[in-house]
């Protein structure tokens, strides 16, 4: 029966010791009974400390001498209090200067909106006015008034004579 | 003496010293700097491969930091706040150096030099030259693989970093830390093959 090996990044982890649970058993139990596996781990686990021995018996790769004193010269100068100050107030202050715009900026669209609105309002209620056509016309059975608008036709029947009460 | 050391602060915790040195205290800032110059060389040195550079790195390292603190939100670790300091000064300074094709590490040890320290560890002739062969391949094998492979090997097998600190430190998902270090490591068996 052919042998599936586990994905050669699974090993990478295996050797981190980033598995857990059921992937770990997994491993285990394949590396128990995989000797090409097993190798495999070992190389890996050999540049892990081909690196480590080899880059750290490098002299080079430790520090000889502080940096501090290369360091502190080249800080800026101490800073005042106003700067520090500054620093604090400068972010709050520009965030609040922007939300301030924006909350007065809704305020005054919120409490305009009524105004506005009422003037569009009439505009648009003049304009509906102009468009009425009013007009009388003498038919059979009396004059009438005609009223007319983009939307609908009043006809008004003018009905002469003695209005009679009923008792 | 400073005021950040006295009776009651004599070991202070990095965050006192962080929030004394905003305050403009150069010393505060000192303790800082000698706490954590050799990690920060080291992984320079690491991903650089070379001494000067390195010493060049580490000190922009903190000089930025100290601009920097402020934006210090002590959520991570102070250490891989510094780390990724590191990892970007070293990638940017790659990259102009690539830009101007003056990267040239493979050469950085002398096979002729005998003055340094590696080769006089109570080693032979014979063990020196090995372990400068060693090195020379190691280092040579590194700069072969890409930056963010390099990057997050070197953080892994030599600064001994967890994934979910490399992914912090790299700015990028646990997912890629693991296949770049996948990746690395397979390469990197490839190229030393000679020396496992």
């Amino acid at each position: 029966m052919k042998k599936s090996h586990p994905e050669e990044e699974k090993l990478s982890l295996y050797i981190d010791g980033a598995l857990s649970g059921d992937e770990l058993d997994l491993i285990e139990r394949h590396l128990t009974s995989c000797s090409d596996c097993q190798r495999e781990v070992e190389a890996l686990k050999g540049i892990s400390s081909f690196i480590m021995k080899t880059l750290k018996d490098d002299p080079d790769y430790s520090l000889t001498r502080s940096l501090w004193p290369l360091i502190e010269e080249r800080l800026p100068e101490k800073r005042g209090l106003s700067d520090l100050i500054m620093d604090w107030i400068r972010p709050v202050f520009i965030t609040r200067i922007i939300g301030s715009f924006t909350v007065a900026a809704l305020l005054l669209l919120l409490f305009s909106f009524p105004y506005l609105y009422g003037i569009w309002k009439e505009k648009r209620l003049a304009e509906h006015d102009a468009d009425i056509l009013i007009e009388r016309v003498e038919v059979e059975g009396g004059p009438v008034m005609i009223f007319k608008t983009e939307r609908k036709l009043t006809v008004i029947w003018l009905i002469e004579g003695d209005v009679h009460e009923e008792s | 003496m400073s005021n950040f050391l006295n009776e009651n602060r004599s070991y202070p915790s990095d965050e006192e010293l962080i929030k004394d040195a905003i305050y403009g205290n150069k010393e505060a800032f000192g303790e800082l700097v000698r706490r954590y110059e050799k990690k920060v060389y080291s992984l320079a040195y690491s991903i650089l491969l070379n001494k000067d550079d390195a010493m060049d790195i580490s000190q922009e390292v903190f000089i930025k930091a100290y601009e920097g603190l402020r934006r210090y939100r002590g959520g991570s670790q102070f250490f891989t706040w510094l780390y990724r300091i590191v990892v970007n000064l070293c990638i940017d300074f790659t990259r102009r150096e690539k830009a101007k094709g003056e990267m040239e590490y493979i050469d950085a040890i002398d096979p002729g030099d005998t003055h340094t320290s590696f080769f006089a560890h109570q080693q032979t002739p014979e063990e020196a030259t090995a372990g400068r062969e060693k090195l020379r391949a190691l280092k040579k094998a590194l700069n072969s693989l890409p930056e963010d492979q390099r990057i997050a090997i070197t953080l892994r097998e030599i600064e001994g970093l967890s994934y979910e600190e490399i992914a912090e430190t790299m700015n990028c998902s646990i997912g890629t830390v693991m296949s770049r270090i996948h990746y690395a490591r397979k390469k990197l068996k490839e190229k030393l093959k000679d020396f496992l």
